[in-house]
């Protein structure tokens, strides 16, 4: 039988320390579900990032959208015929193959100095050229919301992702300049339901316009290009067994990914934060673990006695080892409890991150949610468990080995 | 003196007590300074330079930027209308111009292997030394320049190529290799992807920005596109002008875009800023948030072993309050044990953060190695002593106040 309710007396009786040490717990724990938040929100961007059926298809060598150029006639040339024979592409009911063809760029848009007399600032627009919006919608599984249209052949029409709508402070109906002063002005006719995917900062408009004057078009030899296809497979397995044949075509030359595989790859470039993150944890829970145990050994210096007369009262050593460590573990809880209530609050709290190849330059801005679930309590459930018996052990084992007759002397 | 004696003996007294606490503020400060040096390293990229101020040209509404040379010629070019306008700038020099193309190359003809890839920029040979951000002083003497210029090994001229020495090892290259590379980028008229001979003859720092890239002559990668008819040829990527304070790189930017209205020019440092924009809310949570909780969890944790300290020491200080002890003296006694193992412990960490990572060095983003400056070990110390001091406050304020009566009435 272990003295539980000497340990629950002690705790109440020394409350100082114990308040201090759960106080000192709990910040590290709460820091812990914050870091682990945030890791949990990136890993959810990658997982939410791409279908697993579509295959995208960029210029040899690109691994990056942005750094990609395909020769429209090439595509025309050799692609298109392979899409109208392969049966393994997902079609509609009419027949048509799921492909969407893209340009995507870059752009960097003036924004009016805030004093007169400044000079003007700069912000990166995404934005992205289609051939046919409603079939790029359903090859990346978007949906555009209530009220919302794809834009027309007009050219004076965009839609854009929800999170860039709000940057800019633009609603359905509204219009705007890219570039100010200069064309094209877009109608926004539709916000696309883009919440968590990277298509949340983008703004889609005609594929001519988008080449044509975000320099996106081969000038010099009147050539257009697109920078990425993306084709819809059934399966990832018959997406990845697509690219490789398509990597090995001998008419053009293409990079074909999984859009799983090349997303997981971009989102690669933020394991730096993830591991600093987890790093930084780790540290902190060692400290907090110091902590404890300076609690601890104090415990045990002052019940010297008190452990000799348990020991002589037919309390074991195994027993009093145990007794010790409840009672680290117990402080341990409530401060891992506490952290982790106050660690629910970070859940949802909105972040903005950058998705960018190693060939660098641009990227793409990326908002993503922290996310505090149950794999985040649990993992902070394990670390306050592990955190507690470490700091208890050795005070605890110090306790163990103390003999009664020397104790109470 | 005498206290201080009586500090260091109670710090010995409870050797484990003393080296948990100064374990766990080794260990905070040790993170917190990793992250203050990282933020202060990004926010120096940001900040404005006051004299041999870069600024960037670049395409005013895409990325990645390329627009034609003969802007930064006209820039360069005295007699130009630009360059006249320009020249009425103080701190404006013509001379002080420079032009980056990129270039990927593959050592693969077919570029199947993409371990065979290097970046290299082509850019002035001449420039490299004065105008290239973290090259400043690496060929103080034109050795390098000179070699890029005029290749030893292979004597054709402006083929050299300096390369980084990650990326030499990777490439299993070495200084005084000639071979032949495909670059990916740029193809000739007839469609093919054009291939360039390169010595290397010369290696940039290992841990620098440059380790994994590479310099080559703009002459030499301007030569080879004219004769294939490039549509890349008279292109460049990027354009810098260097003036001599912040006051001109301001009127400069203003008077090219206001000339050019194809390019946009901004100060390093401007264009450093958006591109970390994305970042920026991280950034601002480390800042505002983890940065300070760490400083809380450090002084709750000195906080908790100063007050178990007194606890145990009741009976102690009512003696040496008997002894003729002021409650004053109590008070720095108590203090003085915590910011003392506070400030050992602060200072010994972020010296020990100072030597690993400048040995290591780490690479932030795009930018090079990053160093911990020397004066974070200073910081150290402050930061030990200062969360101590929070910490040790209210125990040793409680100290103070114990009551001498109260201590032997509970002991008779």
């Amino acid at each position: 039988m272990i003295p539980l309710r000497y340990n629950l007396r002690n705790l109440r009786v020394r409350w100082l320390t114990t308040a201090l040490t759960a106080l000192g717990f709990m910040l590290v724990v709460w820091l812990l579900v914050l870091m682990l938040s945030f890791v949990r929100g990136l890993a959810a961007l990658a997982d939410n990032s791409g279908h697993p059926g579509n295959v995208i298809i960029m210029k040899d060598g690109a691994n990056d959208e942005l750094f990609s150029e395909i020769n429209i006639d090439d595509v025309h040339k050799t692609l298109f015929s392979l899409w109208s024979s392969d049966g393994t592409v997902t079609r509609d009911p009419d027949g048509n193959a799921w492909v969407s063809m893209e340009v995507y760029g870059i752009a960097t848009q003036e924004l009016p100095p805030e004093k007169p007399g400044d000079r003007p600032s700069y912000r990166f627009l995404q934005i992205r050229g289609m051939e046919d919006p409603v079939m790029a919608g359903k090859v990346h599984a978007l949906q555009l919301r209530e009220g919302s249209a794809w834009f027309d052949r007009s050219g004076n029409q965009c839609v854009m992702g929800n999170g860039i709508a709000g940057v800019l402070g633009l609603k359905l109906g509204d219009t705007f300049r890219p570039r100010p002063g200069l064309p094209p002005v877009w109608k926004v006719v539709g916000i696309i339901d883009s919440a968590g995917s990277p298509f949340d900062s983008e703004i889609w408009a005609k594929r001519e316009d988008v080449g044509k004057y975000f320099g996106k078009d081969n000038e010099e030899r009147k050539q257009s290009l697109y920078t990425t296809i993306v084709l819809r497979m059934p399966t990832y397995e018959m997406a990845a067994k697509a690219c490789e044949y398509y990597r090995d075509l001998p008419d053009i030359k293409v990079n074909a990914m999984p859009e799983k595989d090349y997303y997981q790859k971009l989102t690669e470039n933020t394991r730096t934060f993830q591991v600093s993150a987890i790093i930084i944890a780790m540290i902190m829970a060692v400290g907090g673990c110091f902590g404890l145990m300076n609690t601890m050994f104090a415990a045990v210096a002052q019940r010297v006695k008190d452990i000799g007369v348990l020991r002589i009262i037919g309390y074991s050593k195994m027993q009093i080892l145990i007794s010790f460590l409840i009672e680290s573990l117990l402080i341990a809880i409530l401060g891992g409890f506490l952290g982790v209530m106050s660690g629910l609050a970070f859940n949802g709290i909105e972040q903005r991150g950058q998705l960018s190849s190693s060939q660098g330059g641009g990227g793409k801005t990326v908002v993503f949610k922290m996310v505090v679930d149950h794999e985040v309590i649990r993992m902070a459930c394990i670390f306050t468990g592990v955190m507690g018996l470490l700091g208890g052990i050795i005070p605890a084992i110090s306790a163990m080995r103390i003999k009664p007759l020397d104790a109470v002397r | 003196m005498k206290l201080l004696r009586l500090i260091m003996k109670n710090l010995f007294r409870n050797k484990v007590r003393s080296i948990l606490t100064a374990l766990a503020i080794f260990l905070l400060v040790a993170i917190l300074t990793l992250i203050s040096t990282v933020i202060q390293f990004l926010d120096n990229q940001m900040k404005e330079q006051s004299k041999d101020v870069l600024a960037v040209v670049t395409e005013r509404y895409r990325i990645p930027s390329r627009f034609d040379r003969k802007y930064m010629e006209d820039i360069a070019s005295t007699g130009s209308t630009i360059n006249s306008n320009l020249s009425n700038i103080e701190g404006f020099h013509g001379e002080n111009t420079n032009v980056w193309h990129f270039t990927l190359f593959s050592l693969d003809p077919t570029m199947r292997d993409k371990d065979t890839y290097f970046f290299v920029i082509a850019s002035w040979p001449e420039k490299l030394n004065t105008m290239v951000d973290g090259m400043k002083g690496f060929d103080p003497d034109g050795t390098l320049c000179n070699l890029m210029k005029h290749p030893p090994v292979s004597g054709v001229d402006n083929i050299g190529i300096l390369l980084g020495a990650e990326r030499l090892k990777k490439l299993n290259k070495k200084v005084g290799d000639v071979f032949k590379a495909t670059s990916i980028v740029h193809k000739g008229a007839d469609g093919k992807q054009v291939e360039f001979e390169l010595e290397i003859v010369g290696e940039l720092p290992g841990g620098s920005r440059w380790a994994q890239g590479g310099f080559m002559d703009y002459e030499y990668l301007n030569r080879v596109l004219k004769a294939v008819n490039s549509d890349l040829d008279g292109k460049v990527n990027l354009g810098w002008i260097m003036t001599d304070t912040q006051q001109a790189a301001i009127q400069t930017a203003g008077s090219i875009e206001s000339y050019l209205p194809d390019v946009k020019c901004e100060t390093l440092s401007s264009a450093v800023g958006r591109f970390l924009e994305p970042f920026k809310d991280i950034l601002r949570g480390v800042k505002y948030f983890l940065v300070p909780a760490i400083f809380v969890v450090m002084a709750v944790i000195v906080a908790n072993a100063i007050s178990i300290t007194v606890r145990e020491r009741r009976m102690e200080i009512a003696v040496l309050k008997v002894l003729g002890f002021g409650p004053n003296q109590i008070m720095f006694l108590i203090l003085g044990e915590g910011m003392l193992l506070g400030t050992l412990a602060g200072g010994l960490s972020a010296t020990a953060v100072w030597a690993l990572m400048n040995n290591i060095k780490l690479q932030i983003l795009f930018f090079g190695g990053f160093n911990v400056p020397n004066e974070a070990i200073a910081w150290g110390f402050g930061t030990g002593a200062v969360t101590a001091f929070l910490g040790s406050i209210l125990p040793a304020i409680s100290a103070r106040w114990i009551k001498v009566v109260d201590v032997f009435s509970k002991v008779a």
